[in-house]
């Protein structure tokens, strides 16, 4: 299949700015329970955790008062042409929507064998180590949208895939295939106090998003592994835009030294 | 033919290579997968019609507006309505109705030396044991007060007018609460009411530690500073995130700001940059001076670590940047600062125009449900006397706040019973006698009067989503049934929460005051109202009274002075540390938070978990404590075993002691106690500049 038949028709994608992310974690908080993430067993540490939206404080490595911190919210990065979690699953759960070009992940195929997390460079995938549990009749609170996951699969960030298909389901009942941007935005999104995250369809050279990720101070991370992801950050601090360059570990190294 | 032992082989060897070559064993992979995934005992979300509710979020002062979306009548979403945001507190909010630590019946506790005993008893018995407790304590000539976590509500008027029937007795708004700040505030300027501020006003603000992008303050506020349209000047000892989105920071030693504030006062005086006639007018020019006397450069680096030339800077910057206002903002888990930073943080206000300019104005009360009744006074709780309560109630019911249990508890007089209203057994509640249970957001409906920053008296209902469960008890009916049992006579005919917020509203129709504003910011006249019940009906469908605006004012009613600074830790009680608690602003209002909070608490580092002290890598070498391990932290009111995490936002010498949810708050079985006990209040009630020490272990 040629390249240009393999394309999406939508490139949805967001730009974060990370000068106004506070490290609120409303995104976080909002992707749990848009998603039915279930709470953490009393056991389960960050290593163990399901969040696919994880916020990551990172500093400068200043000492005191020149210290400075940036939030990064991390979630799945979406990868384009050479996403490498789609090439290694051998069970084909994991591939890229042709309508939207989301990354998703197909819970019911996956054999949690966890290539996808080895592979993923982002470590944005998240491995369901315990069966899900709420406190009992906190189950009446979910959200009926989203299936619940079993133990023993991987699952990550979809752009909230059922508000795109709630989004899909209006736009058809009203006759047209375009979706109103206003119907599809993903809970993080929704959720943010300061504006700092802008989603949309990056393709779309008229959305704000397509202006954001093209302007000075735009990067996306790990550039250089060449995974095209649609996810864009943007800082008007050097020290900020070199943090893109970083292992993703480095990143949580810094928050477990504070 | 001969079929041998090679044959057999071959054909099973070619079977079995073949059986590959077919979708069987994929399909059966595929099956052990699906099967795997679908146990009987995998949650199953709700089933039903799609509906959405509005309301407004309870769960703090701030009451933002919410439409609660509901599947066959469940909430199972919350939402901010058009162009509000919600704190993670308020998106979990649904969860809550569920939390394992709701209470299903009225319960007794048995507090051991490190445990509790809890049984169920019966509401007749708490509130016979309390009526008791009310006749003992008139017969002993001993106070009685209740310890109201959200006051302003229709509800905080009932306690007043059950207390009123007392001879001694006194409503206690909770230490740490949002607002504690203003209320000081109006009460040392002698406003004679309530203070709010306009932050729509000032083009600056210097902030004594309010947490603006904390869920302090209204949103639009750090939104506009993010925008550069608002410049704030962050006086605090770490790098908080309102810090790092400020213009300018300042660290400070904790406990100094009002060294801080007064050296920007001096700094303004001395350099011609303000009038001081409205200080001299307002009678606190001779205390600032007296305090001022004798502050050199080199006083205030080594009690602040702030230099002149900063203190200088400030003062032009504030001078040329007007209007301009001074915040002294509360601490979500180290509650307000000390009276004198207080009072110093007043006088740069008058300095500054603040009133003057309206970014202070003096708010009008909201009018109570039963005009004339007589009422106990309302006061802070560390005013009252220590040893002299003879029943402590605490109305939890609407939420909770972070503060030191040992600072409610030396108010009591050996033996006196502690009788709690909450929906919860956590929190506050934890510690008493007697618990009520209530209903909680969601399942009843909430009063919200003015939030504490608020410009203009305004209210909001609540209204419930979700159908009551049985066994929770009204705290309008409570108090009914306690005043018959103790033979006290209420004023007004009320038996119930919304009967008490209709009698509120028909004195705001009767008043014919400001104008209801509704979700989609239509404002109209109360006076165009038919009747007080059409109030209430656009009340509950999310619509809000906001007041006619107070005039600012100028002049102040009773002289003030700036106090002399408290005295430090007991003698003998050595320190190396100052200790700064510090928690999120949403997590300090309720008593449970939903589970789903370990997304931030303990399954990433975003938000540091309950018990641990952050430390500036220097300290913990100084102190031989490694980033990770565990220490214990010992204080003038207890010790605690602590996680030791580093961090270089925190200034040297400091602790900052992280009072988030506790594992009981987020669903887990009780444990131990409160790390926030732990923490030492003075005599003032202030917690938030403790000492203490951190060692190995």
């Amino acid at each position: 299949m040629s390249t240009e038949a393999r394309k999406p028709k939508s490139r949805y994608g967001m730009v974060i700015d990370l000068d106004r992310c506070t490290g609120c974690g409303a995104c976080s908080t909002a992707c749990a329970v848009e998603n039915n993430v279930p709470p953490a067993r009393e056991t389960a540490g960050d290593r163990t955790g399901l969040t696919w939206m994880r916020v990551y404080k990172a500093d400068n490595g200043k000492a005191f008062p020149e210290n400075r911190t940036a939030f990064f919210p991390l979630s799945c990065q979406h990868c384009g042409e050479h996403t490498p979690c789609v090439t290694v699953c051998p069970q084909n759960a994991v591939d890229i929507n042709p309508e939207t070009g989301v990354v998703s992940q197909i819970p019911a195929r996956c054999l949690g064998c966890r290539y996808c997390m080895a592979a993923c460079p982002y470590h944005a995938r998240y491995f369901n180590w315990f069966d899900p549990a709420w406190p009992e009749g906190m189950e009446k609170a979910l959200n009926p949208d989203v299936s619940v996951r079993m133990r023993g699969v991987v699952e990550k960030c979809n752009f909230c895939h059922a508000r795109w298909q709630a989004a899909e389901a209006k736009a058809a009942a009203a006759g047209t295939r375009e979706i109103d941007p206003a119907d599809y935005v993903p809970a993080c999104v929704e959720a943010c106090p300061t504006n700092a995250i802008t989603f949309g369809n990056l393709d779309d050279p008229g959305t704000e998003v397509a202006q954001l990720a093209r302007s000075e101070g735009s990067f996306r991370l790990l550039e250089g592994l060449g995974t095209d992801s649609k996810v864009y950050y943007r800082s008007e601090h050097d020290w900020v835009r070199r943090l893109g360059d970083a292992d993703v570990s480095q990143l949580e190294r810094k928050v477990s030294r504070g | 033919m001969n079929v041998t032992r090679r044959d057999l082989l071959t054909v099973a060897g070619g079977g079995a290579v073949g059986i590959l070559l077919t979708p069987a064993p994929w399909k059966l992979v595929d099956d052990l997968a699906i099967w795997t995934q679908n146990w009987k005992w995998i949650p199953r979300p709700p089933r039903g019609t799609e509906t959405t509710r509005a309301t407004a979020c309870a769960l703090c002062p701030r009451g933002c507006a919410v439409d609660a979306r509901c599947i066959g009548g469940l909430p199972v979403a919350m939402r901010a309505a058009a162009g509000g945001t919600l704190c993670p507190l308020g998106l979990t909010a649904h969860h809550l109705p569920y939390h394992p630590a709701r209470l299903a019946t009225p319960v007794r506790i048995v507090h051991g030396d490190a445990s509790r005993a809890v049984s169920p008893v019966t509401l007749d018995a708490i509130v016979a044991a309390t009526a008791r407790a009310i006749g003992d304590a008139a017969a002993q000539e001993r106070d009685v007060a209740v310890l109201d976590m959200r006051p302003g509500r229709s509800i905080s008027w009932a306690w007043q007018a059950l207390l009123g029937a007392m001879p001694h007795a006194a409503v206690a708004a909770a230490p740490g609460r949002q607002g504690a700040s203003f209320d000081a505030l109006a009460r040392i300027a002698g406003a004679g009411g309530a203070i709010g501020a306009d932050l729509s006003i000032p083009r600056t603000i210097l902030s004594f530690g309010a947490p603006l992008a904390e869920g302090w303050g209204p949103p639009a506020a750090f939104e506009r500073i993010l925008s550069n349209d608002l410049r704030l000047i962050q006086v605090e000892p770490l790098r908080t995130q309102t810090a790092a989105g400020a213009a300018r920071w300042i660290p400070c030693r904790p406990g100094s700001e009002a060294l801080v504030a007064l050296a920007i006062a001096k700094a303004l005086l001395v350099n011609g940059l303000v009038d001081p006639e409205p200080l001299r007018a307002a009678g606190g020019f001779e205390g600032l001076h007296a305090r001022l006397a004798g502050m050199t450069s080199g006083t205030l680096l080594a009690a602040t670590s702030v230099t002149e030339a900063t203190v200088v800077a400030v003062a032009r910057d504030l001078a040329s940047n007007r209007p301009a206002l001074a915040l002294a903002g509360e601490q979500p888990g180290g509650g307000r600062h000390a009276a004198e930073a207080e009072s110093a943080i007043l006088a740069l206000n008058i300095l500054l125009g603040a009133f003057e300019s309206g970014a202070l104005v003096r708010r009008a009360e909201l009018p109570p449900p039963v005009a004339d009744a007589q009422l106990a006074p309302v006061d802070e709780l560390e005013r009252l006397e220590d040893g002299s309560l003879a029943l402590l109630l605490i109305d939890a019911s609407a939420g909770d706040a972070a503060f030191p249990w040992p600072l409610a508890q030396r108010k009591l007089a050996p033996g006196a019973p502690v009788v709690a209203l909450s929906p919860f057994l956590a929190g506050t509640a934890a510690h008493a006698d007697f618990v009520v249970p209530t209903l909680p957001f969601l399942e009843a409906p909430f009063e919200l009067p003015s939030s504490p920053d608020a410009p203009a008296a305004t209210l909001a209902l609540s209204a419930p989503v979700l159908l009551a469960r049985e066994g929770a008890t009204d705290p309008a009916a409570f108090i009914r049934a306690l005043a018959q049992a103790a033979g006290i006579a209420l004023p007004g005919e009320w038996s119930s929460s919304e009967e008490l917020g209709k009698l509120r509203v028909a004195a705001i129709h009767a008043a014919a005051r400001g104008s209801i504003v509704d979700r989609s910011a239509t404002v109209t006249p109360i006076a165009s109202f038919g009747s007080a019940d059409d109030v209430w009906t656009a009340l509950t469908d999310g619509s809000r009274w906001i007041d006619v605006r107070a005039e600012a004012f100028s002049v102040l009613r009773s002289p003030f002075s700036v106090p002399p600074p408290a005295p430090g830790p007991a003698p003998g009680f050595s320190t190396h540390l100052a200790l700064l608690p510090i928690a999120a602003s949403d997590v300090t209002q309720s008593a449970a938070v939903s589970p789903v909070l370990t997304k931030l608490y303990r399954e990433s580092s975003l938000r540091r978990s309950s018990r641990t002290v952050i430390l500036n890598p220097a300290t913990a070498r100084e102190l031989s404590v490694r980033d990770g391990r565990e220490a214990i932290l010992v204080t003038e009111e207890g010790k605690a075993r602590v996680r030791v995490a580093t961090d270089e936002s925190v200034m040297p010498g400091v602790a900052a002691l992280v009072i988030g949810p506790e594992p009981e708050a987020l669903g887990d079985p009780p444990g131990h106690a409160r790390i926030v006990d732990i923490c030492p209040a003075d005599a003032n009630g202030v917690w938030r500049r403790g000492t203490a020490r951190l060692v190995e272990g």
